[in-house]
């Protein structure tokens, strides 16, 4: 009797942390969607609350248009704020879900999407449309395609070789690395041979920005960005699991390097289709996770959708600092992201007496 | 022991003497041999010894090469950078390395009396030391950016290059069109001034503006005659935000895009402006004022195309009687003399 | 059912070093088989082929009559528990719960049933660990840690447990605690329990059966008294021991002299 009140009581225990848990996701997402509503606000022209609500409605259902609003309101709102908002929300979650996917499924707290090698991959295939005007389509997308283009070689490389000799995260990590450098080294080349115009073009490339946030892109990168992401949360109990090493996890009825390599093309496949059209920005990345990390635990069945809503906030609060400090000028995000990331970041591994990776 | 003190330091101090005056006489014979010499300040305030005039030049510097063409001294380039392919004797000189980082070695191997690195960068200043270490004198030039800044650059390569009446002729062709414009819309009150959007350069960053009245555009634009709604932002070349360019809603649209050959031709870049949500609305798209000019045709002895361009696309009733491509081709032979251009360093958005 | 385990006849090789030369091997329910040896001579190799986590070159492993190769990962790991040697090196941090609650995996798809819970909870403190359940498992001892790890393979539900070197970082107090623990499991869920181990008196104290490897052979299986005979030791260990027949228990007592 007494046996089973404690048993009853371990699982009272696991359940409301379990609750606890979804509460804080559920804390984190309503965050998000405040400061997108604070963003939505936060502009050129002066919009009341009410207006952009009624642009929204009038947007959505036609027939409630009383024409009281101007057209350069209903462009502010639809085509130029809310693109851009949705575009950091959806890259925020892209880039969170590949840390945390890359970090669980090799093991390591160090990985981001530098670490195999794309984001210079990415810089390479922007540097040979750039300076050789060399690419397979021409026009306005050169840049952006080749730079998806040589992120898929990248992964072509490092998926052969991890074929070749086992998904051991030494070898994904090795590989990327030096991958990496080959990329960065054909970039070094490219800058070398480039006049002054197409260095400060790939010097701009290289700087992350999510200004080129519109509708016709969302429609390319949403689809893509959601559906991996699903697809990498649906894996958590293999990377719970695998994250306590690769033979417990064999034991355990988990073909890890399978799982490795999906996880890993997943990942690669959001970093291409984020990065290439947004440059560089690597830290969020990196950090989303561990912030989730700290605050609800290791368990990827809730670190997932924990890390997503924390990158979310990351790129959007970056953005949103990107795009009116300094108005009506802009900074890149990629400066904004490291420069209130980086300092809370190391706040957080200050302020804890440990670090909960060991 | 004192005196040995004093004998060791004065035997020290004789054999410094010795060392320090055998360069200097070594010296002073050179000069002797040498015909002519020129010392001038270059844009880093440094004084600079060259032979006068250099006999073989190495020129980074593209619009410092078409001066030199220009001057009649084209027999004196002997190694040029990998891009400066515009006609074909400049083809034909030999290459040294990309713009900004050029091989050391090659220069010294075709015994360059006069080097002209490119007109930014920082690599520049390494390749100036490490040409000062094998007494190559490096002439720092900035990009030549305004009608001034040009005057003045023409005259310096012309002292140069003992070419002062060419030099001359130069300044003369170049006051001509200055005060062809200046004369035109000089009388203009500001309110018949058009508002204008000057997006710069990088295809990456679609919302980059002219944000400085020194920036090359804006230098050009407003002695043109233009308002530039950004030059007073607090930074050069800044991305603006999106909404903010609607709300300014100008009357004309510039972008000058950095490359020189653009897949689909600038016809394709001015569609994608006048598509873009946040432009579409405003007025210079409405009336279809969105004009295109590459970002080299703003700065050397090409600015003068430019210039005109703008004036014309700016007031077009003042200007009927003048067509940009013909000014194009004035230049071109004033540069080029008969030779015919392979690659063209500049060109513009047709709309007249 | 009488057998659960055997293996029969199985060899591995490490690129050209041999490491398992045909070992057999028989494995029965409610017993505690020990695998003793020296370094090197196979015994993790042995208990990672059992497991299906390496392959081996020729021979078969049966569980309950059926070829390991033949059963999915999935229904391998309801049958095979495994308690890895090394301590636990979880990079993240994960609660004892979490921990466990991974042992049931191959019954879990994406949620968490109530009776995974109870399971888990049940481990738990059938292990006398309940209260460090929601404590970071990089804070515990070794000794809670190799508990946690039993308590994983556990939940697994197991017929048969592989234990590799479930002592080797515990003091003398938690090697005997864990070791007692894993017998009397053994007797009340009837398990099978294959065990790789070093301490040969600890191993003569808790085994049904010890099997001996030399260099990937099998040298001698069978009671504790029949195998850890100081002929046998010497001639495996290369080591010259004394062995007592009863250290006061009833169990045979092993003396190291000197290396041979």
């Amino acid at each position: 009797m007494n046996t089973d009140n404690l048993v009853q009581n371990i699982e009272d225990i696991y359940s409301s942390s379990t609750r606890r848990k979804t509460l804080v996701i559920i804390g984190i997402i309503t965050t998000d969607v405040a400061l997108a509503l604070v963003s939505l606000r936060l502009g050129a022209l002066p919009i009341t609350v009410r207006k952009i609500a009624s642009v929204i409605i009038s947007k959505t259902f036609p027939f409630l248009d009383n024409n009281s609003l101007t057209l350069f309101e209903r462009v502010a709102v639809i085509d130029i704020r809310l693109p851009r908002i949705i575009m950091a929300i959806v890259c925020g979650i892209g880039f969170a879900a590949t840390g945390t996917a890359m970090q669980g499924v090799l093991r390591n707290p160090l990985v981001s999407s530098m670490t195999l090698g794309l984001t210079q991959a990415a810089g390479f295939g922007a540097a040979l449309a750039i300076v050789l005007d060399l690419g397979l389509i021409g026009g306005r997308y050169l840049i952006t395609a080749n730079s998806f283009l040589l992120c898929l070689v990248c992964l072509g490389f490092i998926y052969g070789i991890v074929r070749l000799r086992g998904a051991s995260p030494e070898t994904v990590i090795l590989a990327g690395i030096a991958i990496g450098f080959l990329f960065s080294a054909m970039l070094s080349f490219m800058e070398y041979i480039a006049s002054e115009e197409q260095i400060k073009e790939l010097v701009f490339w290289l700087m992350g920005g999510i200004y080129i946030a519109s509708w016709p892109i969302l429609a390319f990168i949403t689809p893509v960005i959601s559906i991996s992401t699903v697809v990498l949360w649906r894996h958590s109990w293999n990377l719970n699991i695998m994250s306590a090493g690769e033979e417990v996890a064999r034991s355990l009825g988990i073909n890890t390097e399978q799982v490795t390599r999906m996880c890993m093309v997943l990942s690669a496949l959001i970093t291409a289709t984020i990065i290439s059209f947004t440059g560089i920005i690597g830290f969020i990345c990196l950090v989303a996770p561990h912030i989730a990390r700290m605050i609800i635990g290791a368990d990827h069945r809730f670190l997932f959708p924990a890390s997503c809503a924390v990158g979310a906030l990351l790129l959007l609060g970056a953005d949103t600092i990107s795009r009116t400090l300094i108005f009506p000028a802009e900074i890149p995000v990629g400066i904004t992201t490291s420069l209130i990331g980086i300092p809370f970041f190391l706040y957080l591994i200050i302020r804890r007496r440990r670090l909960q990776w060991q | 022991m004192k005196s040995k003190k004093v004998r060791i330091v004065s035997i020290i101090l004789m054999m410094v003497m010795l060392l320090v005056s055998l360069p200097i006489a070594c010296y002073a014979e050179e000069v002797s041999i040498k015909k002519k010499m020129i010392t001038v300040i270059d844009d880093e305030e440094q004084y600079v010894e060259i032979a006068c005039p250099p006999r073989r030049i190495v020129v980074l510097h593209r619009e410092a090469a078409d001066i030199l063409y220009a001057l009649g001294c084209k027999d004196s380039i002997v190694g040029r950078s990998m891009r400066m392919t515009t006609v074909p004797s400049l083809k034909a000189k030999k290459v040294v390395g990309g713009e900004a980082a050029p091989a050391v070695e090659l220069i010294m191997k075709l015994n360059a009396d006069l080097v002209i690195p490119s007109g930014c960068g920082s690599l520049r200043y390494e390749l100036r030391d490490k040409l000062a270490s094998v007494k190559i004198p490096v002439l720092m030039m900035n990009h030549i950016v305004g009608i001034d800044e040009l005057k003045a650059k023409v005259s310096l390569l012309g002292l140069i290059m003992d070419k002062r009446e060419v030099a001359g002729k130069l300044l003369e062709f170049i006051d001509n069109y200055y005060e062809l414009v200046r004369s035109r819309v000089k009388d203009l009150r500001p309110d018949q001034k058009p508002r204008v959007l000057f997006l710069c350069g990088h295809s990456k960053s679609p919302w980059g503006v002219h944000g400085s009245e020194s920036t090359r555009a804006n230098k050009l634009l407003i002695p043109a005659g233009g308002i530039s709604v950004s030059a007073n932002l607090p930074y050069f070349m800044p991305t603006a935000s999106q909404e903010w360019c609607m709300q300014q809603n100008p009357d004309i649209i510039y972008y000058d895009p950095f490359a020189r050959n653009i897949k689909g031709g600038l016809e394709s870049i001015r569609d994608e402006i006048m598509n873009r949500p946040g432009l579409k609305e405003t007025r210079a798209v409405r009336e279809g004022k969105v004009y295109v000019c590459t970002w080299s045709s703003e700065s050397g002895l090409w600015q003068i195309v430019g210039f005109v361009y703008m004036a014309k696309s700016l007031h077009p009733e003042l200007f009927e009687d003048i067509d940009p491509c013909e000014v194009k081709q004035e230049v071109a032979r004033l540069i080029y003399g008969e030779e015919q251009m392979i690659n063209d360093p500049i060109s513009f958005y047709k709309w007249w | 059912m009488a057998m659960n385990l055997e293996v029969r006849g199985i060899s591995f090789r490490y690129g050209s070093i041999t490491a398992l030369d045909g070992v057999d091997l028989t494995v029965d329910a409610g017993e505690i088989v020990s695998i003793v040896g020296p370094n090197g001579s196979g015994k993790t190799t042995l208990l990672k082929c059992i497991d299906n986590i390496l392959r081996p070159k020729s021979g078969v492993a049966l569980i309950m009559g059926n070829d390991i190769n033949k059963l999915s990962l999935k229904e391998i790991s309801k049958t095979i528990g495994y308690v890895p040697q090394t301590s636990v090196r979880t990079i993240f941090p994960f609660t004892v719960f979490d921990l466990v609650l991974m042992g049931r995996k191959p019954y879990i798809s994406w949620e968490v049933s109530k009776r995974d819970r109870r399971i888990v909870a049940e481990t738990l403190d059938f292990l006398g660990i309940s209260e460090l359940a929601m404590r970071y498992v990089s804070e515990l001892s070794g000794g809670e840690q190799q508990k946690v790890l039993l308590a994983r393979a556990l939940a697994q539900e197991p017929r048969v447990l592989l234990m590799d070197e479930p002592t080797s970082n515990l003091d003398i107090k938690h090697q005997l605690e864990v070791l007692s623990i894993t017998k009397q499991m053994v007797k009340e869920k009837s398990l099978a329990v294959v065990m790789a181990i070093h301490d040969l008196n600890l191993a003569c104290r808790f085994s049904d059966r010890i099997a001996m490897l030399k260099r990937g052979k099998l040298f001698a299986v069978g009671t504790p008294e029949e195998v850890l005979t100081e002929a046998n030791i010497k001639e495996v260990y290369e080591v010259e021991v004394k062995v007592f027949k009863d250290d006061g228990r009833g169990y045979p007592y092993i003396v190291p002299l000197s290396a041979a």
